[in-house]
């Protein structure tokens, strides 16, 4: 699955999260359920807070820009990471391309 | 003798089996004789058990009802006032009957119905479940999670009124530090799937009959002091878990996953991080030497 950084990201709205220490804790619902199949994620501190920005609006580029002035990180550094997260959540269906 | 309630207890919760044709002691596995009880505790649960299918109530269901599940043995659907669970055997382990479900929003009233089970099955089967499903899973899942609960695929140990759990993928070594404990005379509670409920300020651990095959199953119960992820290896070693980053998935990945709507698993999430901030959980190494035992006797007394 490719990243595409012009592309804008929505994180899966259906679901329950739940912060322990600097985990968050993820079931994603279908229908409503979170059934005996679909798996629990977890995600760290900087994942997610990628996770809340994730809003189908701002494209990944301008988010990791974002991210990276917010956190005066070179974006260099940061984007690989984010790119990687992201094409990650794409595989496990926490997150849709929105445009 | 047969009569047609009977009563069983396990994790403070009394399970009433009323049925339609007579309960003899044949009718469920010996192992429940373990959990049977006299009549209703303080917290009850009621199934009952009925030998057809109930087609105008099904309709009036089916009217309003929505599929939200369906996979191998399960079709369940949910409506404004109860969950359905439709069971069909897939597996060679699965029961030889169908049965559907119809639970209450809160799982206190369960009504079972089944046109595959006769009088004379009935009363020889020795059933693995009180649902008369594959397992109590469905059941006890929900109302776990009510009662600020969950069920862990682990192995459980009363060691001298402490409750431990052993964790770990297949093939981590419960079975076989199992048996160390038990020659160590450690009172085994469960070998596979442990009922975690907190009625008050601890979190207790509850023996039950909620496994199929069930070699070792006790009633009795201990307060949680412990949870050991196991890991195979040359040395002995006990080592506490200090970054949740490291604990949360291997916990997840023991957790008996439930159906369970969004304000169950809030309610479940809520539990697993009480349950991680309150209950000290540790990588296990051990080898074959026993000398483990004697760890972890020095580390919970």
């Amino acid at each position: 699955m490719t990243v595409d950084l012009n592309t804008c990201y929505k994180a899966l709205k259906d679901t329950v999260t739940k912060q322990i220490e600097d985990e968050l804790l993820i079931v994603p619902l279908v229908s409503g359920i979170g059934d005996l199949d679909s798996e629990m994620f977890s995600l760290n501190k900087t994942a997610a807070l990628v996770w809340e920005r994730l809003d189908g609006i701002t494209c990944l580029g301008d988010l990791i820009q974002d991210i990276s002035k917010e956190f005066e990180i070179p974006y260099n550094t940061i984007q690989a990471d984010v790119v990687d997260l992201v094409e990650n959540l794409l595989k496990k269906g926490l997150v849709t391309a929105a445009s | 003798m047969s009569v047609n309630v009977k009563y069983y207890a396990v994790a403070g919760i009394t399970i009433q089996v009323n049925s339609d044709l007579p309960i003899t002691e044949n009718t469920f596995h010996p192992r429940f004789k373990l959990f049977e009880v006299d009549g209703p505790g303080v917290d009850n649960v009621v199934i009952h058990h009925h030998f057809y299918l109930p087609d105008p109530l099904l309709k009036n269901h089916d009217s309003q009802k929505n599929e939200i599940y369906k996979k191998d043995q399960w079709q369940i659907y949910k409506t404004n006032d109860a969950w359905i669970y439709k069971f069909h055997p897939v597996f060679p382990d699965d029961p030889d009957h169908s049965a559907v479900g119809i639970f209450n929003l809160n799982h206190r009233h369960v009504d079972i119905y089944t046109c595959d089970i006769d009088k004379v099955k009935y009363a020889n089967h020795h059933f693995n479940a009180l649902t008369l499903f594959n397992s109590d899973q469905v059941l006890f899942s929900k109302i776990l999670s009510d009662r600020n609960g969950l069920i862990i695929h682990s192995n459980g140990f009363d060691m001298d009124g402490n409750g431990i759990l052993l964790a770990g993928r297949s093939g981590a070594g419960k079975s076989t530090l199992s048996k160390m404990l038990k020659a160590d005379n450690m009172k085994i509670l469960c070998d596979d799937r442990m009922f975690i409920a907190r009625p008050g300020t601890d979190f207790w651990i509850y023996g039950n009959w909620c496994h199929g095959s069930v070699p070792d199953i006790s009633q009795g119960s201990a307060p949680l002091k412990a949870i050991f992820f196991l890991k195979q290896s040359k040395t002995n070693q006990i080592v506490l878990f200090k970054d949740v980053s490291a604990l949360i998935p291997l916990l997840m990945k023991s957790i008996v996953k439930p159906f369970l709507d969004k304000e169950g698993w809030d309610k479940t999430l809520t539990t697993i991080k009480d349950l991680i901030e309150t209950i000290p959980c540790y990588q296990l190494e051990f080898d074959l030497s026993g000398n483990i035992c004697k760890n972890i006797r020095n580390l919970i007394n």
